[in-house]
């Protein structure tokens, strides 16, 4: 059908379109998940030109450095993603390249792009919330838990 | 051609391998990767004479970040996969715990047990239908003009709210005339059928369009199956057909 130019439009109008977060973040710990917390929260496009995406966050909860992931999706597919201090390397596949450290990836290839800021959680986010055009509240914010002990080793 | 030089490849490929340490241990990056590249690193602790291998939950972490919701019957079915590792799936940590000559055996498949769980889950993505669906849209809003409503919410027949892309006034801009929706390709057939169908016993006088892209091939079932709830429209003659209705 030769979607993919439209495709591409409507993905970039839909990033460009003012949004603003719902809720306040309230990071879930949960037994099927020891090491890392978790929230996710309805994105909504002002205009009411396109549908809602959602932003999930994930935030690592005693490894230093601090490892956070900041995605957003739309429509099911991966629109935009920030990965802080992942401690993995990323393959970039279509140009055979490796990017190490924080990145971002976008719609539709996920090339990684290095960002060299050192950050805090807040920075990060308003970081990313700029680059979709989210607009959230002071209030709607709350860091991350950390935990300083680790798992006991299984016996 | 050169001459391959085997050595050469080896030595480029172990420079991918890179360890340091963090404040779960030794984090070390292997050449595995998850669909999209990301890759895979796991952390290695020592206790006493054993060692610990473990991937700190990322390919857990992978999931949640794409919206997947780790219940407890995913967890128990991941257990099970991460299992014909030789490993152990717990509370979203892959692990398993060895011996110090073991240890690069044991990177290797925590490594790989991490990436089938991050690449466990996909998701079902509509996004190439918003090509057309934005398509649709735009004839919409050049034949009916202010007689569009865009994503207007609509109760069923059977009680459930759709967001009806398209809703066609009526002359006097105070109720519907016509529901349309865009149907890309043949997977979006089934939903269009079932709106269709609960919108049909809630408004039977309101049309219903179901404008399909007539520049792919469609097996005819979809079109008749369309055809029993609205009236299938190609999109190359969706603009007359629209100018029609708004008359």
């Amino acid at each position: 059908m030769g979607s993919q130019p439209d495709t591409s439009a409507v993905v970039a109008d839909f990033l460009a379109d003012a949004k603003r977060l719902e809720g306040r973040l309230s990071w879930k710990p949960k037994s099927t998940r020891g090491d890392y917390v978790w929230t996710s929260h309805l994105v909504v496009v002002l205009s009411g030109r396109h549908r809602a995406a959602d932003l999930h966050l994930t935030a690592h909860l005693t490894r230093e450095p601090r490892k956070y992931g900041f995605t957003l999706i739309w429509r099911g597919a991966k629109i935009l993603r920030l990965d802080v201090e992942p401690g993995a390397t990323h393959f970039n596949i279509s140009t055979k390249t490796s990017v190490s450290g924080t990145h971002w990836q976008r719609w539709p290839d996920d090339e990684a792009e290095p960002d060299l800021r050192a950050l805090d959680h807040r920075g990060w986010l308003t970081a990313f919330c700029g680059r979709a055009n989210i607009a959230f509240e002071p209030d709607q914010y709350k860091a991350p838990p950390f935990k300083t002990y680790q798992y006991e080793m299984p016996l | 051609m050169s001459a391959l030089d085997p050595k050469a490849i080896e030595t480029a490929v172990r420079a991918l391998v890179t360890a340091r340490e963090t404040s779960l241990g030794v984090e070390v990056n292997l050449p595995v990767v998850h669909a999209g590249g990301q890759g895979v690193s796991v952390t290695v602790v020592r206790h006493n004479d054993r060692y610990q291998v473990h991937d700190g939950s990322a390919g857990a972490m992978i999931l949640s970040g794409s919206g997947i919701r780790m219940d407890r019957r995913m967890h128990d079915r991941l257990a099970a996969l991460v299992a014909t590792y030789g490993c152990e799936f717990t509370a979203g940590r892959v692990s398993t715990t060895c011996t110090d000559q073991q240890v690069p055996v044991a990177l290797v498949l925590v490594a790989n047990a991490s990436r089938a769980v991050g690449d466990a889950v996909k998701t079902a993505s509509d996004l190439a239908e918003a090509g057309f669906d934005s398509k649709v849209t735009e004839i919409l809003r050049q034949t009916v003009g202010k007689r569009l409503r865009e994503r207007d919410g609509v109760v069923g027949d059977s009680g459930k709210t759709y967001i009806v892309s398209h809703v066609i006034l009526d002359a006097t801009l105070s109720r519907p005339a016509a529901f349309v929706e865009a149907v890309p390709q043949s997977e979006a057939v089934p939903r269009r059928v079932a709106e269709f169908l609960d919108l049909m016993g809630e408004y039977p006088d309101v049309a219903r369009e179901a404008i399909y892209d007539d520049s792919v091939a469609w097996g005819a079932h979809n079109l008749v199956l369309l055809g029993k709830v609205s009236n299938p429209v190609p999109c190359s003659v969706a603009a007359d057909r629209m100018r029609l209705l708004a008359a």
